[in-house]
């Protein structure tokens, strides 16, 4: 299980590989889920100040209240900000360092709720507060009613 | 934005998605000066070291760099021998992914003599019923060591 990795000087090394392999309910976020997959975007909605929240929480972080109301979001939202990292990062998904050519974003969508997101547009100097990002989609045969359905934001 | 046309939400479906996942965990570990010193006392000879705070005068087993108390560097190194005091012991039943060994088995809490803190490790020759609290234990080291604490095979009742 701990392999030691040769030749490290002067300090020993280990390294961990881990498939870590487990099943989850999305619960009350499956309805997010499932309008991914559909290509769209919902939030929930708060009913104490209409704030919506992406991704959905089943109760307001706020004001402590029960969302059930869903609302559409659109496909399109307003570039809030944008950031891009210059140098190797860690993956989530894999624990490897990797370089990370696009953007990231922040978004208001038309529907009122926040995301973030990656960006086409490379040029961070292009990227100013207030222009329109669109979200560009995997085909639906290869969505996964995840996130990363919306591949990236390109301004329209 | 006059793009958004406010579609209704009603036809989106809401029976739960169950997700698998298969999480990927790849980290090295570079224990560092301390940290290899500690593991070559073990491996080439068979020592368990402590090293000790200039200011608090406590002794570390695992080592570290830093007294977590002071915040004194550290580099007085002490050498232990190996024997110590049962504190505490849990003994694992239950199987489960990525388990250093067969279960059952028992990791327990052992505080060399010497030192301040408790070195965790694996309990043995000994049936897991009769281990107690306050026993005096002694290492039991591999034939063939690597250089990782698991070149301790395991903690035994002295004697």
């Amino acid at each position: 299980m701990l392999k030691k990795e040769e030749p490290q000087d002067p300090s020993v090394a280990f390294r961990y590989p881990r498939v870590i392999p487990y099943k989850h309910s999305l619960g009350y976020q499956s309805k997010f889920a499932h309008a991914l997959k559909m290509g769209r975007i919902i939030a929930t909605k708060c009913p104490v100040d209409g704030r919506c929240t992406v991704p959905p929480r089943i109760v307001c972080p706020m004001h402590h209240v029960r969302q059930t109301e869903w609302v559409d979001q659109g496909q399109r939202g307003k570039l809030l900000s944008a950031f891009k990292i210059n140098f190797p990062m860690f993956d989530s998904r894999t624990g490897e360092l990797k370089s990370w050519e696009y953007p990231i974003v922040a978004i208001e969508l038309e529907g009122g709720a926040r995301m973030d997101g990656w960006c086409a547009e490379t040029d961070t100097e292009k990227l100013k507060p207030g222009i329109i990002l669109e979200a560009v989609w995997r085909p639906a045969e290869e969505r996964k009613g995840r996130v990363d359905d919306i591949i990236y934001w390109k301004p329209v | 934005m006059t793009h958004h046309d406010k579609k209704g939400v009603a036809d989106i479906p809401e029976d739960p998605i169950i997700v698998e996942v298969q999480a990927h965990s790849n980290f090295l570990v570079t224990i560092g000066n301390t940290g290899h010193k500690f593991l070559s006392e073990i491996k080439d000879n068979k020592t368990i070291m402590g090293i000790k705070c200039p200011q608090c005068k406590k002794v570390y087993v695992p080592p570290r760099t830093h007294c977590p108390t002071c915040f004194a560097k550290m580099s007085e190194w002490v050498k232990l021998s190996g024997q110590g005091t049962l504190e505490t012991f849990t003994i694992v039943r239950y199987k489960e992914q990525y388990m250093p060994k067969e279960p059952p088995y028992a990791y327990g809490v052992i505080k060399l003599n010497g030192a301040d803190t408790g070195v965790v490790h694996f309990i043995g020759g000994i049936d897991l019923n009769k281990i107690k609290v306050g026993m005096k234990m002694e290492p039991v080291f591999k034939e063939q060591r690597e250089g990782s604490i698991l070149d301790i095979e395991y903690f035994k009742p002295v004697g």
